[in-house]
C-alpha cells in the first residue's frame, strides 16, 4: 500500500515550549512501508549520536537495537501487518506495527489484537537529548490500537510484549501483566481487557 | 465534558510518559541473542503457506520437547514473525 488508508488529528505535547502546549499531530494507519527503513535510519542514526555523547536516555542496550524492518517489508507488503505512524512538525514521532489478523485473548475467552511493535523517536526520550521533544507518542499509538481493536469487533482488547523499560507505561494505563513469555524472548505479555481499555480511553477523555 | 476538560485529560496522560521508552516488541538483538545461546533457530517459512505454518511449528516443538526429555528444561521453539 503506497498511501495511507487514513489519518486522525491529535495531539502531543510540545516538550520545548515553558508552557508546554499542545501541538497538532496526525496519527497515520497503512503507512507507506517504503518510509519504515529511512525512519528506522534516521533515529538509528540519533540513537548513535546520543551514545557517543554519554546519553543512553535510560534504555537498556537491548532497547537501543532497532527492529528489522527490512525483514518485515513482506509481512507489510503483503498486508499481515499494519504499519501507523504519528507525525507532528514534519516528523515521525513514533511507530507502531499492528497484526491485522486477531490473537487469542491469555486473559479470555476472545480475541485481541495483538502490537507487534511500538517505538517512539529518540529525540522524544528523557535523556537521550537536552530533553523530550514530543510527549505524548505511546498514548496516541496505544489509543489507536484499542481504537483499531473496536472496529474490528473485539471490544478494545489488545496484547503486546513490553520491553523492560517501557512496563511502566502499560502497567499505568491498566493493562494487565500476564507475565514473561518464555516464547517470546522472555518480554513481559500486556493485555488489555476490553473493559479496562474502554475505561482508559475515557480517562484520557477520548470516546470510544 | 468540554474540549478544555478532555485535553487536560490527554495532558496528564502524556506528561506521565515523561520521555520514558515506549518500546513494545523484539528487536533483532533479541533474536540474534536466543541463536547464540541456542534457544532459537532460523527456519524460513516464506515458502510454506501461511494457513500450514502452525502445524510446521507445531511439529518442530515436538521434535524439540522429545529431544529435549530427560534434560532440566524443557524445549521450545520461540517464533519470531
Amino acid at each position: 500500500m503506497s498511501n495511507p488508508s487514513s489519518f486522525r488529528t491529535v495531539s502531543l505535547i510540545d516538550g520545548r515550549t515553558p508552557e508546554r502546549s499542545l501541538i497538532e499531530a496526525q496519527v497515520y494507519r497503512d503507512y507507506p512501508y517504503v518510509e519504515l527503513e529511512n525512519i528506522e535510519l534516521q533515529w538509528a542514526d540519533a540513537r548513535e549520536r546520543a551514545a557517543t555523547t554519554g546519553n543512553s536516555g535510560g534504555l537498556a542496550p537491548m532497547e537501543h537495537a532497532h527492529w528489522d524492518w527490512r525483514n518485515k517489508t513482506g509481512s507489510v507488503e503483503a498486508e499481515f501487518h499494519m504499519p501507523v505512524a504519528v507525525e507532528c512538525a514534519g516528523f515521525a514521532q513514533g511507530l507502531m506495527a499492528v497484526w491485522r489478523s486477531p490473537r487469542l485473548s491469555r486473559l479470555g475467552d476472545g480475541s485481541v489484537v495483538y502490537v507487534d511493535y511500538v517505538e517512539s523517536a529518540p529525540w522524544n526520550l528523557k535523556g537521550l537529548t537536552t530533553g523530550a521533544r514530543f510527549l505524548g507518542v505511546g498514548t496516541v499509538l496505544l489509543a489507536e490500537a484499542v481504537r483499531l481493536s473496536l472496529e474490528m469487533g473485539l471490544s478494545g482488547a489488545i496484547g503486546l510484549h513490553s520491553l523492560p523499560q517501557a512496563e511502566g507505561l502499560y502497567t499505568r494505563c491498566g493493562m494487565s501483566r500476564v507475565g514473561p513469555d518464555p516464547d517470546y524472548f522472555d518480554l513481559a505479555y500486556f493485555e488489555f481487557t476490553g473493559e479496562n481499555a474502554i475505561c482508559w480511553l475515557k480517562s484520557i477523555g477520548e470516546k470510544p | 465534558m468540554n474540549q478544555v476538560a478532555q485535553s487536560d485529560f490527554f495532558r496528564q496522560a502524556a506528561e506521565a510518559e515523561g520521555g520514558m521508552p515506549i518500546s513494545a516488541g523484539a528487536r533483532v538483538a533479541h533474536v540474534r541473542q536466543a541463536v547464540e545461546v541456542g534457544r532459537a533457530f532460523f527456519v524460513d517459512l516464506t515458502r510454506v503457506p501461511e494457513d500450514k505454518r502452525p502445524e510446521v511449528v507445531a511439529g518442530i516443538n515436538e521434535l524439540v520437547k522429545r529431544a529435549s526429555v530427560g534434560t532440566t528444561q524443557e524445549g521450545r521453539v520461540i517464533v519470531a514473525e
